[in-house]
């Protein structure tokens, strides 16, 4: 018996050691070859004037492609949003993919669409198409709006791409708050390298508690709540500290899924968007590598490490399990799709070294973290823990986790500096702190359940009712250090131990906004994009019976009459309740309580201020009401 | 006492080690904040004082004495250096540095006199120099940020100089020379040496001399650089086709299209013969922006033997250049494709040339898609 433990334990001992240098060293050189990709891009586009290219002919024209679903509250926002884009030559196509709520009517409506007879050539399959709008407006001209059968994100994307005239698309999410000048900048590697470019993506931001006016982040703010938090220190790990590196190696494998822009001969000729994948921003890149690689056709997919969109992450465990599960089973299907590319030669650094790095460092460590919990507990009940070669394993795990940490946010120092506000580095280092502590384990169990999942074929949102799109996101990943006691058998439970406990890493997956399979999801991503700048406020009152709404009649904007509800369920039915009266609604979180509002009425209205808001003081009594005066 | 294994002793060492790296990060960022709100304290106050001055200099009046009273270079420079040393010694790097990027910030936004005013005081503070020092340095970056401050403030750098950073090994600095030499000299000439025959008419051929290949990122930004010059008689770019660098060809035959240069359409012709895929592409778009009727007979012929890509651009230039022939071969094509997308550019270039041959191919090819296909032609005047 007693040599079987011996056994087990050397076998286990040699496997964490050879895992976890590997890690470290992985984790080192990618870290090193950012630094250097950073370094390269920050002093050669020091001297770019974009403006250079905004209004030249020979500027390429892009296609945008946003599939939409269910996004009725803040469609149109965002569609103008992406009209006002610095661009010289571009369409926006709005693939609404057979939406339940009032998005289309509302599109109609505010757009002057008509539908047009639109022969569409179908070189990729897709639902059927119900109608092709364009609007009668001139001023509207560059938008399309496909209305089809619901089929999914990827299936949306698909229909964009049969209609796109040009040929480059970019592939975006309709909730996304895309910067303004992104295009220019995602276009210049296609203009600059030498070698042919198939995509190009860039960074996400997350965009909780930023101050948003009119469709544009107005003014960067460090998520206050603990959670998007941590996933802001995530994202800066993952895009400025990883997938540099993996650009400069030309081994990027993602490109995320809320902007990125595609080669749409590629993507054609590689079959387009993969609809049962649940991460089709992860297999498409896959995808089109592998049709490049199997032509011997010279390519690169390049990143760049501008800020290009932000988007909201989840704020509630629920959710981020949901999220971190779903990325999990589609990294793994995809790898198992393309398993021919592992230590391939023929497919160069995607089958030497990518492929190999998403196998065994992002697929396989929640697997081997999660054993280590479990051997853990073998090793207490046999009594063979090594308690303080353990406990300093701890530390040093620990330590470099926040190291790490600590690493990515001096890039961003030194980039793009977004978070400027004093206190910011403070709050980040707290995170750092707290990030190894219960959150990365929480992470690393939503990716393992992620596995059972896949295997019991569970489909994040089941039948095809699903609605709208996720926030964003970022896959998680584990990091283990190695042991210098590798042979000592008692060091496994050191190795598990510090398994068990440390866990961050440089994340590279940010599958972003696939559809949610819970209807709340939709409402509390699309909620929370609408923020109240307080600073915009100037006098909040309580309306009762007799209110003087005089004061309101020299104002040009009003804006808000609310109340507060707990219950994103209730709100929304209030919303509904609220609209069917004639009444403009919009939905909005309260950053502070958590709770929601109902803002009734709209800028620049019609309608006498007074004579509305007593309207709506006498229909609403049940309620307390606030009216806020804004100023714009 | 405990009793510690030399594995654990080793342990504690790699603690150690990565705590204070941890630890040297952490008062490393704190520092550099620190630093870097004191130099932004005091570069915005820099900023202000800079921009004050400059304002009371180029805008106002009363105070513009530098080019009415102060006639004499050496006193206005004087006049000028006292002006500025009154807010800080102007030997100080930083301050320098405060000015020079003040006045490349007012010189973006200004154009005519006041534009003149601020190249002669940058002059006169002899900022051109440090620019100048920047371009002798050894650092790459360095050389860029010189050449952009003096092309900017139109401060001519000597040929010599920008002739050997034609072709330096950076990216940047090459395209930096590239936009200098193109602003400042006379590079239209093809066989121009490095006569000086006048002021501003230093000839020399910049393309000839060309090693790299320029980007399409280049290409656009020398297009617009070229189109900001103000030409008495526009050069004649079809002197370029000949080119061995195959760049400094794409680049001339944009220039043609962008100048209209009809004249070239003949050597143009004799471009289709090119292998490279880049040249062909970009003569078979040019035939058709020109309208090169001289074109169609080769195109039509060039159609059955090149790739389905450079197909679609034989149609849609054919559509643009339009003759009778051109709409038979239409017919014909749009008769002989199976592929969609190329019949609906064929139907698009058909209807440019003769909107009633769209009946035509209604009648001959009555079927669903056709008729979808012409609908879909007329889509726009629909919504419209």
């Amino acid at each position: 018996m007693d040599s079987f433990f011996n056994i087990l334990f050397d076998f286990t001992t040699y496997f964490f050691f050879v895992f976890t240098v590997t890690m470290l060293l992985s984790y080192i050189l990618i870290g090193v070859y950012s630094a250097k990709a950073m370094l390269d891009y920050s002093r050669k586009n020091n001297y770019v004037d974009y403006r250079d290219i905004l209004n030249s002919k020979f500027t390429p024209p892009i296609s945008i492609i946003a599939p939409a679903y269910n996004e009725g509250m803040t469609i149109v926002e965002n569609i103008l949003s992406l009209l006002s884009l610095y661009y010289g030559e571009y369409e926006v196509i709005i693939v609404n993919d057979g939406s339940k709520d009032d998005s289309m009517e509302k599109l109609i409506k505010y757009f002057h669409l008509k539908k047009v007879d639109f022969y569409i050539n179908y070189k990729l399959p897709c639902q059927p198409i119900r109608g092709i709008y364009e609007s009668t407006n001139p001023i509207y001209n560059k938008l399309i709006i496909i209305d089809k059968e619901n089929g999914g994100k990827s299936d949306a994307l698909n229909s964009g791409i049969n209609i796109a005239k040009y040929d480059l698309f970019c592939a975006v999410d309709v909730d996304t708050i895309i910067e303004p000048d992104s295009l220019l900048k995602v276009i210049k590697p296609f203009l600059e390298e030498k070698t042919k470019v198939i995509a190009t993506g860039g960074v996400i931001r997350i965009s909780n508690s930023c101050i948003i006016d009119r469709g544009r982040i107005s003014e960067v703010i460090l998520p206050k709540e603990t959670l998007p938090r941590i996933q802001t220190l995530e994202y800066i790990r993952s895009f400025l500290l990883g997938r540099m590196g993996w650009s400069k190696l030309n081994g990027l494998l993602i490109i995320s899924g809320a902007f990125g822009l595609f080669d749409k001969k590629v993507v054609i000729d590689s079959g387009g968007y993969n609809k049962n994948t649940v991460t089709e921003d992860f297999e498409i890149v896959v995808r089109i590598r592998k049709f490049m690689e199997d032509l011997k056709m010279p390519y690169k997919v390049v990143y760049i490490p501008d800020p290009l969109c932000w988007t909201e992450a989840p704020n509630t465990f629920k959710i981020l399990y949901r999220q971190r599960n779903r990325w999990y089973r589609g990294l793994a299907e995809t790898l198992w799709m393309y398993k021919g590319f592992f230590l391939n030669k023929k497919y160069g650094i995607m089958g030497i070294l990518s492929y190999p790095y998403w196998f065994f460092l992002e697929w396989l460590a929640p697997i081997v973290e999660i054993c280590g919990y479990i051997l853990l507990m073998f090793f207490i009940i046999v009594g063979k823990i090594d308690w303080i070669f353990a406990f300093l394993l701890l530390i040093s795990v620990y330590l470099f986790s926040i190291f790490l940490s600590i690493t990515s946010l001096i890039f961003e120092e030194f980039s793009f500096n977004q978070y400027k506000n004093k206190k910011d580095f403070f709050k980040f280092l707290l995170v750092t702190l707290i990030e190894p502590l219960g959150y990365h384990q929480y992470i690393t169990w939503a990716s393992f359940r992620g596995n059972f999942d896949l295997m019991f074929k569970k489909k994040s949102w089941g039948e095809m009712t699903r609605t709208g799109f996720n926030p964003t996101d970022v896959k998680k990943k584990q990091f283990k250090l190695p042991s210098l006691e590798s042979i000592k058998p008692s060091s496994m439970v050191g190795y598990a131990l510090f398994i068990i406990i440390f866990g961050l890493t440089i994340r590279h997956v940010a599958f972003n906004n696939d559809y949610v399979e819970i209807k709340e999801d939709i409402f509390n991503t699309t909620i929370s994009k609408q923020k109240i700048d307080k600073s915009s406020i100037i006098e909040k009152q309580k309306i009762s019976e007799n209110y003087k709404v005089a004061k309101i009649e020299k104002k040009r904007y009003w804006h808000v009459i609310f109340h507060e509800i707990k219950t994103i369920k209730k709100a929304n039915e209030e919303a509904y309740r609220l609209r069917e009266k004639g009444y403009e609604t919009t939905v909005i979180k309260n950053q502070k309580t958590g709770h929601f509002l109902i803002s009734v009425g709209k800028k620049e209205t019609n309608i006498k201020a007074s004579d509305l808001l007593n309207k709506i003081a006498e229909e609403e009594q049940k309620f307390d009401l606030w009216l806020l005066l804004y100023e714009e | 006492m405990i009793d510690l294994s030399e594995e654990a002793f080793l342990l504690i060492v790699v603690i150690c080690i990565i705590l204070s790296i941890v630890l040297i990060e952490i008062v490393f960022v704190i520092l550099y904040r620190i630093v870097s709100t004191i130099v932004d304290v005091k570069n915005k106050n820099y900023y202000s004082k800079v921009e004050e001055l400059l304002n009371e200099l180029v805008f106002d009046d009363e105070q513009n004495y530098i080019s009415k009273a102060v006639k004499n270079y050496v006193e206005k420079q004087n006049v000028i250096l006292k002006k500025f040393n009154n807010i800080d010694n102007t030997s100080n790097p930083n301050f320098r540095k405060a000015i020079q990027k003040v006045i490349l910030k007012f010189h973006k936004n200004v154009s005519g006199s006041v534009s003149e005013e601020l190249r002669k005081i940058y002059i006169a503070l002899r900022l051109s120099k440090d620019s100048v020092l920047k371009i002798n340095s050894n650092k790459w970056m360095l050389k860029v940020e010189g050449i952009i401050e003096l092309t900017q403030l139109n401060i001519k750098i000597p040929l010599t100089t920008l002739k050997i950073l034609i072709n330096h090994k950076n990216e940047i600095v090459r395209q930096e020379a590239i936009f200098a030499v193109v602003k400042f000299y006379n590079v239209f000439e093809k066989n121009g040496d490095n006569s000086y025959n006048g002021y501003n008419d230093i000839k020399f051929n910049l393309f000839g001399y060309l090693e790299y290949e320029l980007s399409e990122w280049q290409q656009i930004k020398l297009i617009n650089t070229i189109s900001q010059i103000k030409f008495d008689v526009i050069p004649d770019f079809s002197k370029w086709l000949n080119s061995e660098n195959k760049s400094v060809k794409v680049l001339f035959i944009k220039l043609i299209v962008q100048y209209n240069q009809y004249e070239s359409i003949p050597i143009l012709i004799t471009l289709l013969e090119e292998k490279d895929e880049k040249i062909l592409k970009q003569t078979i778009l040019a035939l058709g922006e020109l309208e090169g009727v001289f074109a169609v007979n080769k195109l039509i012929e060039l159609y059955s033997v090149l790739n389905p890509e450079n197909r679609i651009d034989i149609i849609k230039s054919l559509g643009k250049i339009g003759t009778d022939n051109v709409v038979t071969f239409l017919i014909e094509k749009f008769s002989e494709t199976i592929d969609d997308t190329v019949k609906l550019i064929i139907l698009e270039s058909i209807k440019t040339i003769d909107e009633k041959q769209i009946d035509t191919i209604r009648i001959k090819h009555n079927d669903e898609k056709t008729n979808l296909m012409i609908k879909h032609l007329y889509k726009n005047e629909n919504v419209a």
